[in-house]
């Protein structure tokens, strides 16, 4: 009786420690991971494209598929809707909240928005035009702006190693992105 | 109908009235009276040869075969403490699968059923230190529940094997579309979802410690 | 612990007859016939009163060597009272009763020269 007492503890406490190990060791890293890497999909230059790539569709029709696009982009985070005008294939990002409420740097805010709208371009075939509105504020950009300026057919953006080299990796030269910025959407911040 | 037969009839009652124990009944029956007669013979009066030949006979359930005479509270004891075995090692085997959704709900679920039995250990070791009664248990019935519990077992494997199947592939085979899994770990989700209620196999298991246990209880009474 | 019967000596006595019941029974049959009480008598009186087999113990034996076919029983003809069941030997029962004998004997030679202490000069 007395030697199954022993078993009994000795299993209770292997029981413990493995959990203790699962829980707060394995899980708790397994969750750190995850919420490093959700936050991550947040910053252009950090943003996963092996992640987005799955949402490479032909039409802009297609409401769903634009909706999860978006949402593993920059900016996902804040509250929007979306809008579709068929006749001109125009996609229309609607947040609800103002610039100067998304408590960003402008570089930031800045490149976010070239990589949407290259990445919205690259992803979804028959997008014409897209504009990101903000109350107060719209920016546009049409797919043949966006393709001059990086000179090759946009859907061609379709492997990790070209998207990096051509897209992302310019994105930390801030006279780049503002350079981008304006040839995007035709404008200077005020 | 005299005291003697009224009395044997009485202990005779809860039995099965098949030709086996009434045959068993008539026996006793006669072989108390014949001692009764024995003892008066020798002198003592009746009521006291009564008593010597009820004395005699002891537990009537003892005879009829397929029960075992156990210590009442040692049994309790053993019982209990095999059920906290049989559930602490289902617990520490569910304990890495929590890594799964299925797995954590099947170790919580585990977690619960420990400390119920943990509890209900305690609480026995506490209150029967002493008091050594005896119980007759009754074999052949527990063998039966034993059954009894391997069938549900197995009814229920089948069932939850049939709907996690179900839930995983019977949209794809609807539609016929090729099965597939996109990565290891929705391979490993799946086969922890089918695997995991084989774990409760635990559950009959400790009804066969059981009867073993009871069987162990022989030597001491 | 189970005792079989009642003793003016220690337990140790109830477990070797107990261990030894059939074969008790069965030597009681060799003689004649009989039914359970009957039984319980004999064993008694060839003990000297030192042995009292009790109803539990005899019928668990009875069966026993009933399932085994070792004995054999049959319902008597009673005028007064109920029926009695009667025992009878097998020719295996017979059998079985010189093989237990035999074995209990040198057991008990074999025991006798184990634990009785011994002059000084032997191992």
């Amino acid at each position: 009786m007395t030697r199954r007492n022993l078993v009994i503890i000795v299993l209770l406490i292997i029981g413990v420690a493995a959990l203790c190990v699962v829980e707060f060791g394995f899980k708790a890293n397994i969750r750190h991971q995850q919420q490093q890497y959700a936050l991550a999909q947040l910053n252009p230059k950090t943003n996963d494209f092996n992640n987005i790539v799955k949402f490479k569709n032909p039409f802009v029709g297609n409401n769903s598929n634009d909706v999860n696009l978006n949402a593993n982009l920059p900016l996902a985070n804040v509250p929007h809707t979306f809008s579709i005008d068929s006749t001109t294939r125009t996609l229309d990002v609607r947040y609800t909240k103002s610039e100067r409420d998304l408590a960003m740097a402008m570089s930031q805010f800045q490149a976010s928005l070239v990589y949407n709208a290259t990445a919205n371009f690259a992803l979804i075939d028959n997008l014409n035009a897209i504009t990101f509105s903000f109350p107060g504020a719209s920016y546009h950009a049409t797919r043949a702006e966006v393709q001059t300026w990086y000179g090759i057919e946009l859907s061609k953006l379709s492997n990790e190693s070209t998207w990096k080299q051509k897209v992302q990796n310019k994105l930390s030269d801030l006279k780049y992105v503002t350079s981008a910025y304006q040839a995007f959407f035709g404008r200077t911040n005020n | 109908m005299n005291d003697l037969e009224r009395y044997v009839n009485r202990r005779f009652a809860k039995f099965k009235h098949n030709k086996e124990i009434q045959e068993l009944r008539d026996e006793v029956l006669v072989n108390l009276q014949a001692r009764i007669d024995d003892e008066m013979a020798q002198g003592k009066p009746y009521q006291a040869a009564f008593d010597l030949a009820v004395e005699s006979l002891g537990n009537v359930d003892l005879l009829i075969e397929g029960h075992q005479e156990v210590a009442r509270n040692r049994f309790r004891r053993g019982a209990a403490q095999l059920a906290v075995l049989y559930s602490l090692i289902p617990w520490v085997i569910t304990i890495p699968l929590r890594f799964f959704h299925s797995g954590v709900l099947a170790n919580t679920g585990w977690t619960l059923v420990l400390v119920i039995t943990g509890v209900v250990y305690l609480v026995l070791l506490w209150l029967t230190r002493s008091d050594e009664t005896t119980r007759v248990i009754n074999v052949r019935k527990l063998r039966n529940v034993t059954k009894v519990v391997w069938v549900l077992w197995g009814i229920y494997v089948i069932l939850s094997t049939c709907f996690t199947l179900g839930t995983w592939f019977a949209s794809d085979i609807w539609f016929h579309r090729s099965i597939q899994m996109t990565g290891p770990y929705v391979f490993a989700s799946f086969v922890v979802s089918v695997v995991l209620p084989f774990v409760s196999v635990f559950i009959p298991l400790y009804f066969v410690r059981v009867q073993r246990l009871v069987q162990e209880q022989e030597g001491f009474v | 612990m189970e005792t079989g019967g009642e003793f003016l000596s220690d337990s140790v006595s109830g477990d070797l007859i107990r261990g030894n019941i059939d074969t008790i029974i069965l030597c009681v049959l060799m003689a004649q016939d009989h039914y359970g009480y009957e039984i319980i008598k004999a064993i008694r009186h060839r003990s000297d009163d030192e042995y009292e087999l009790k109803e539990p113990t005899l019928y668990a034996s009875l069966r026993r060597l009933e399932k085994q076919k070792m004995i054999q029983s049959y319902w008597g003809d009673e005028t007064q009272g109920g029926r009695r069941k009667y025992y009878r030997l097998t020719e295996q029962g017979k059998v079985l009763y010189q093989q237990n004998l035999l074995a209990w004997k040198s057991a008990r030679n074999l025991i006798d020269r184990l634990i009785a202490y011994q002059e000084e000069g032997t191992e």
